[in-house]
């Protein structure tokens, strides 16, 4: 019906698909689009536009199986469920625990496939499986900003760093030095700012009376640079021993948020300059919430809490939790309706990328060393 | 029609032979009559022999629209406002050969905005299209064997549901 249109309005028009699913349809269009689309630089480089509703992907666990949605941040009404999404490989894990998700892509450890590293596109139904990554160590995972290369990053102790990339598909020993030889890595969920990846990391001294001290603080590696910082906390940051183990880090538009749950929950943010300033305080007995799962867009937090009805810690048996979400403003604590494991959530905002169509659907890397 | 007695007219001439005066300031969006100003080439008729009138004139109505200047800060909110309204107005055309016609007058003037907003209208509108469709719109030979692209089909199938 048109006259021949130039091949580089045609890649102008193929750059702006709104969508994962129409492009990946367009590699049959011909060669030349097929092409342009499998090329490395479109698949680092594409961006869905961004969607409204803004959505989240969602990740629990429920009788023992892990369940992967998308929820629409607004409402937290389920869009859809992403298990047909979920690929050969991906069937076979029964016990993983999440790394991350970053541009798309959400980083698995596979406990039951002896510490299998799992990388999964669900907008695209790839995934590829990484091995060598061995049972001690601790993980990040991010694709660069700059690179757009996914990147694992592995610390093992005594002190080594490796980092793995989808494009040399092997993992490299990196010269890295810690900011201090005394900092030992908090193995939790982590979050992922621009090129940086922050963890929560802990330093013991020893006092002459036999006792010891725990002073927290994050420890970010830039992607880009491949350095470690020491972030410490101020003193006002009060960081109970008894509960460490629910003190996390969150993230919210760019900004990094340290969230203690000290009889209630203090909520801080991280300005540019490392500084903190305090942003609410949840007026709730912290034994009420178990985690913090992460923000939403609106700035309401997300918290797991432990069921409160039905005969719950029974021994043996799971405990139940709920996710519940917390407005800031008019300090209202809200049930969204998910009744699941203790401590299987995690939430990020759900992304549609290319990552991994230049990759066979469940293969798996080996260990090249 | 123009209250700044500063700005320069500038003519320019369709490929059916149409001339349309703009001022200079607003047809400055263009980065390929910017080119022809600066070189000097722009004293008589600047001829675009790629550019019917029809496809022209929504070009300069479009230019036009974009070269108003908010007065103030207040101001500025309602005019991004109205003009994301303009855009969105704007591309909604009648035939859909107009929109590429728009796209290519775009191309070859060199408006990156307009550029941006014609392809970007033109990936929505084919987003949910088969491969044939996206194919006939296009104009593009199918180059694969029936065995290739059936390859590429089932690499994926769930895309084609």
């Amino acid at each position: 019906m048109s006259d021949n249109i130039p091949l580089e309005i045609q890649t102008e028009i193929i750059k702006r698909a709104p969508d994962v699913k129409s492009l990946i349809r367009f590699r049959a269009v011909s060669k030349t689009w097929k092409s342009f689309i499998d090329s490395s630089e479109f698949i680092g480089g594409y961006r869905a536009r961004k969607t409204q509703p803004h959505t989240l992907l969602l990740r629990y666990t429920n009788n023992y199986q892990p369940k992967y949605v998308s929820v629409n941040n607004d409402t937290f009404t389920q869009q859809q469920d992403l298990a047909p999404n979920v690929s050969a490989l991906m069937k076979q894990l029964d016990d993983t625990l999440v790394i991350g998700y970053s541009r798309g892509l959400l980083c698995l450890y596979a406990f039951d496939k002896g510490g299998m590293l799992v990388l999964w596109n669900p907008s695209i139904r790839r995934c590829v499986g990484i091995l060598g990554s061995g049972y001690f160590g601790v993980f990040g995972f991010a694709v660069c900003p700059v690179t757009n290369e996914p990147t694992i990053v592995k610390i093992s102790f005594p002190w080594k760093v490796q980092l793995f990339t989808l494009s040399s598909k092997k993992w490299t020993e990196i010269e890295c030095r810690r900011p201090r030889e005394s900092i030992t890595l908090h193995e939790r969920t982590h979050v992922v700012i621009d090129s940086c990846i922050y963890r929560v990391a802990y330093e013991t001294s020893s006092l002459p009376n036999g006792f010891f001290t725990v002073q927290y603080m994050i420890l970010s590696f830039d992607l880009i640079a491949k350095e470690f910082k020491a972030i410490d906390l101020p003193d006002k940051i009060t960081i109970p021993f008894t509960s460490p183990v629910r003190f996390c880090i969150s993230k919210l538009k760019g900004s990094l948020f340290v969230i203690v749950p000290h009889r209630e929950v203090k909520v801080w943010k991280m300005e540019p300059n490392c500084s903190f300033t305090q942003l609410f305080t949840i007026n709730t007995p912290d034994s009420y919430i178990s985690h913090i799962v992460g923000f939403r867009k609106n700035g309401e937090l997300l918290v797991e809490t432990q069921e409160r009805r039905g005969r719950l810690g029974f021994y043996g048996e799971a405990r139940g939790s709920a996710l519940e979400t917390y407005d800031p403003c008019s300090q209202h604590i809200s049930n969204l309706g998910f009744s699941v494991q203790n401590g299987s959530f995690f939430i990020s905002s759900y992304k549609e990328t290319l990552h991994l169509l230049d990759h066979s659907d469940s293969c798996v890397y080996p260990e090249i060393n | 029609m123009s209250s700044s007695s500063s700005s320069k007219m500038i003519e320019l001439r369709s490929s059916d032979g149409e001339t349309f005066h703009v001022e200079e300031t607003v047809v400055l969006q263009s980065e390929t009559i910017k080119q022809m100003i600066d070189d000097d080439c722009a004293n008589a008729a600047i001829p675009l022999p790629n550019v019917t009138s029809m496809t022209l004139a929504k070009v300069i109505e479009y230019i036009k629209k974009h070269a108003e200047k908010p007065k103030d800060d207040d101001d500025k909110k309602v005019a991004e406002e109205d003009l994301k309204k303009f855009d969105a107005e704007f591309v909604k055309v009648d035939q859909e050969s107009m929109l590429f016609d728009l796209v290519r007058a775009a191309n070859y003037l060199n408006i990156k905005s307009l550029l941006d907003l014609t392809c970007q209208a033109v990936a929505d509108s084919i987003k949910d299209l088969s491969v044939e469709e996206v194919r006939k719109k296009f104009n593009i030979q199918n180059d694969f064997t029936p065995e290739e692209e059936a390859k590429v089909r089932k690499e994926n199938a769930w895309a084609f549901d």
